[in-house]
Parts: structure tokens; C-alpha cells; sequence
């Protein structure tokens, strides 16, 4: 993907704005961040969630609030489909193929934000479950602390 | 005007749908009995049967014919009843009680089965249930239409009782039709949804009354003070409001149960026979087994609707009806959120993720998560 294939920054702010009006939306040195509530669905809780995207970088989305945490009963295994997973307290959710599902021409408001919603349900679902119904696919070691 | 009355939650309500369909009776013990009852009808018309040259009719009654059947706790049997309507007059109600009796003890099958009860026949199947049968005459002094009242004997008075158990479903399906057009239904026709279960096809009022029945077995086991079915389930017919909405229908249901319950008097009919009286022998322990029955209902609903978080919700869920129905629950519910990532059917809109019923026209592009 070049860069001139690319959504422009103004753009990626208006539709964030237009799409998800629980987010505050701000645009400093070719940086976009959204910080705000999203709730994924009638039977999810309300999370606090920060989404930073720097121009020519991949997105990245952290939440803030409540935190990510392990299942209680299992406090030894990792949340599944998670950066610094390894870390607890530390992780952020791993919503896309690196290189493959998203790329600069797509729009952030209609992909990174119900990808992280849908990330969300699946991680409350297991908790409740303790299974990960959502699918995915596994990190390599190597790949494991990458962003 | 609580919340439970305002914006329904079909998250929510998929969640209680099928928890309901974890805790009735499964497709194969419901095809199991009626293949067992087509049988006890055949034997009771063949030849060789003192009733070969009547006209009998066999049917079920009760929660199998009103689609809200709950598997008892425990390792209880399961009771399934049907009425045996001969076409006969001149008997008395003891003789047509020995007739039926007899030709089921003649059948070398049933007879170490047979047991009598004070209105029926049991038979029962080893571990799985009874099937209770109900012999009856029609009413000749019936005044329904559909000429479907009817005379059973009642071996405890020597004589026969009214009922209408055919009229009560009838009566029971009508009043649980939904008033509101079916918002899934509506948004079905712009975005085409995938199948939906049988549960969702249910009417909210069946479900509510098996949620009901299940918080009933729960806090009563098997104490013969416990609600009897028939009470809540005519009461549950009374109030309801034709809400789309089972936590509303539960609603209902608390405040019909809870209003019989503290008025003075306490009498309940079949609705579609006044000389059948539900409310035979409801002493005050039982009203009040009622009443405590209809506040837990109660504060059941304001806690579903207010918990959120799939894990809160399913604790929620099985302290109320039980830890098995409320993981199968969310399991499907998880189940649903991946099919729809498959088949790219999830919606998205400013409501959050469209997993049970659409949030808004745009899709949710396909993606994988990574990472282990």
C-alpha cells in the first residue's frame, strides 16, 4: 500500500466523529487519537477505550477502563489474542492480521472500532466461558511482543 | 415506569430464549412420549378394546400442548399428560375409570407400569416419565362451540369434575399472541438474518412462564406448597400485555401473581370453563408460597436488566435457573457473534455490534485477531 492510496488524516477524523460520537477525537503531528466509551453490545459493559494512529503506523487501541485482566480461575493463562499478554496489566487486544486485514485506505471508524468491539464480547465471553469462541489466529513467538 | 418497561434488549432476550430451550424437555423425549401415547391410543381402539366401536381422542394437556415444559430438577420423571376422550354416555365416572384401567392392565406391557392417582391413569416409563392419562367423556351439557368440554373422574368423590384442558390451550395461545410488530421480523426484511431458532419463534409468554417454573423448582423443590403450573400459567394469561418482550412477560407475570395473591379473593377458574376450579385447595401457605414466588420474579427482572458484562450476566442467570442452561446460554450467544463474523452478517451502528437483531446498515468487515 502507498501512502498516496492512503485515507487522508481529515478524513479518518470526520468519519471517527461522524460515526462514533462517544469518542473525543483529536488530530497533533499526523497522530490520531480517540478516547471514549463504547459499549459492543445490549449485554456487554461500557469500556473506556484509547485508539492511536500515527500516519504510515498500524493502529493501536488500549483500554483504559475496566482494565483487562485474566479469568480469576486461571490466573496462569494469558488473555487470549493479546499484545504484552505476558504482561499482565499490560495487554492490548490483537484485533487484526498484521499486513492483511487492514491496510491506510481503510477507514478506522468502520473497521478498527467494531473490531475492537467485537473483541471485546468475545473476551467477556470468555470469561464467562472460558472458551474463546471469536476464532483467530496464533501468534509466533518471535511475533509475540510486536506491535 | 421501570427500565424493564422501556426499550426491549434483544441481546438480553436471546440470552433468556435459550436458556429456556436448555431447561425443557428435549425434540427426542418430546417424540419418545408421543410415540408412547399413540401407542396406549392404539391399544385402547383396537379390536379386542371394549371402546373398538367408539370414537376416542387422544391429546395432550398441560405444559406439552402449551409448549412450556421444564425438566424437573433432580432426577424427578417427567409427567406428560393426556386426555383419553371416549365418546360414550350412560357411565358412571368409576366405570369408565375401571374400563380404561382394565384394558391397560390386560396388556402384559403396561400392566407392571399402572399405577392409580386421583384423576388419572399413570404409566410410567423407567427413568424418564410418567405419562399420566386423563379418561373423559364429553360434557352433554357442554356449552362451548368447539364442544370441547369435558367430564373426568374423580375417584376420591366417586363422580365426575369439568375441565376443558383443549378450550384452556386455545384460550392460552391467544392470549399469547405479541400486540407489537416483531422488530426482528421488520429489520428481516432489509437485512436477511440467518435462521432463527425455535426459541426465538416462541411467544415471550411461553418462555417467561418456563423461566417462571424453572425459579418456582429452585425455590420450592418438590414441597406439595409449591405454585402448581396451572395457577401461574392462567395467571401469566390474565396479565400478560402482549409485550414482544420476555422480561416485560415476566413482569407481567409478578404483578398478576402478586395481585391474586394479596386480593381477597382467591379464586381461580378455567377460563374457558368457570365450573373447572384452578384454585381448588389453595390453602394460605400455598398464597403465600405464591406471593414470595412473584417478589423473586420481580426482583429477578430488575436485576437481569440492570447486570451487565457476559460474565456478571451469566452468574445472574444461574443463580436463577441454573448453572448448565445459563453457560449454554452464552456459549450460543458467542456461537451467534462468530457465525455472523463468518458469513459477514454482523451490523454495526452507534448502539454497538448487531448480534442478535441488526444495529444499523454498515457490516463489519471481515478480520482475524492475532496472537495467541
Amino acid at each position: 500500500m502507498r501512502y498516496r492510496d492512503s485515507l487522508l488524516m481529515s478524513h479518518q477524523v470526520l468519519q471517527m466523529r461522524a460515526t462514533w460520537s462517544n469518542l473525543k477525537v483529536t488530530l497533533t503531528r499526523a497522530k490520531l487519537v480517540a478516547v471514549g466509551s463504547i459499549t459492543p453490545s445490549g449485554i456487554s459493559q461500557t469500556y473506556q477505550v484509547r485508539l492511536e494512529y500515527q500516519w504510515g503506523a498500524s493502529p493501536k487501541v488500549y483500554v483504559d477502563s475496566p482494565p483487562l485482566g485474566r479469568r480469576a480461575l486461571a490466573p496462569d493463562t494469558p488473555i487470549p489474542h493479546t499484545y504484552d499478554d505476558l504482561e499482565p496489566g499490560k495487554e492490548r487486544p490483537c484485533l487484526f492480521y498484521p499486513g492483511a486485514d487492514w491496510n491506510p485506505a481503510m477507514s478506522l471508524a468502520k473497521t478498527i472500532v467494531p473490531w475492537l468491539m467485537s473483541w471485546l464480547l468475545d473476551y467477556e465471553l470468555w470469561h464467562a466461558t472460558s472458551k474463546w469462541l471469536g476464532g483467530g489466529i496464533e501468534h509466533t513467538k518471535q511475533s509475540r511482543r510486536a506491535s | 415506569m421501570t427500565a424493564i418497561e422501556g426499550s426491549r434488549n434483544p441481546d438480553l432476550e436471546f440470552l433468556l430464549g435459550e436458556v429456556a430451550a436448555a431447561i425443557q424437555i428435549t425434540p427426542t423425549q418430546h417424540k419418545k412420549a408421543s410415540g408412547h401415547y399413540h401407542a396406549v391410543a392404539k391399544w385402547l381402539s383396537d379390536e379386542g378394546s371394549p371402546f373398538a366401536h367408539l370414537a376416542i381422542e387422544i391429546y395432550p394437556q398441560g405444559s406439552m400442548a402449551l409448549e412450556t415444559t421444564v425438566k424437573p430438577l433432580d432426577d424427578r420423571d417427567f409427567d406428560l399428560d393426556f386426555v383419553c376422550r371416549i365418546s360414550t354416555t350412560g357411565w358412571s365416572a368409576d366405570h369408565l375409570y375401571a374400563a380404561v384401567y382394565n384394558r391397560l392392565r390386560d396388556n402384559d406391557i403396561y400392566r407392571p407400569m399402572l399405577s392409580m392417582k386421583k384423576r388419572c391413569i399413570c404409566l410410567s416409563y423407567q427413568g424418564d416419565f410418567h405419562v399420566d392419562i386423563i379418561p373423559a367423556v364429553p360434557n352433554p351439557n357442554g356449552v362451548d362451540a368447539d364442544d370441547t368440554n369435558i367430564l373426568i373422574p374423580d375417584r376420591q368423590i366417586s363422580d365426575w369434575t369439568h375441565s376443558n384442558p383443549k378450550g384452556f390451550v386455545t384460550w392460552f395461545k391467544k392470549k399469547s399472541e405479541v400486540l407489537t410488530l416483531k422488530r426482528a421480523q421488520a429489520d428481516a426484511q432489509i437485512h436477511p438474518l440467518p435462521k432463527l431458532t425455535a426459541v426465538a419463534a416462541k411467544p415471550p409468554l411461553a418462555v417467561a412462564i418456563q423461566l417462571a417454573k424453572r425459579m418456582r423448582d429452585r425455590m420450592f423443590g418438590s414441597h406439595d406448597d409449591a405454585p402448581r403450573s396451572i395457577l401461574l400459567t392462567t395467571l401469566a394469561g390474565h396479565a400478560y400485555g402482549g409485550s414482544e418482550s420476555v422480561l416485560t412477560a415476566m413482569h407481567d407475570i409478578a404483578k398478576g401473581v402478586d395481585t391474586f395473591a394479596t386480593s381477597d379473593d382467591h379464586t381461580l377458574r378455567n377460563p374457558t370453563n368457570p365450573q373447572e376450579l384452578f384454585s381448588d385447595g389453595l390453602t394460605s401457605s400455598r398464597i403465600e408460597k405464591l406471593q414470595t414466588l412473584a417478589s423473586e420474579l420481580r426482583s429477578a427482572v430488575i436485576r437481569l436488566s440492570s447486570t451487565r458484562g457476559a460474565p456478571a450476566l451469566q452468574e445472574e442467570l444461574a443463580k436463577l435457573f441454573g448453572e448448565r442452561p445459563a453457560v449454554i446460554a452464552v456459549t450460543k450467544y458467542g456461537e451467534l457473534l462468530a457465525e455472523r463474523r463468518e458469513n459477514h452478517t454482523l451490523t454495526f451502528g452507534p448502539t454497538g455490534l448487531g448480534v442478535v437483531t441488526p444495529a444499523g446498515a454498515s457490516r463489519v468487515k471481515p478480520h482475524s485477531y492475532y496472537g495467541g
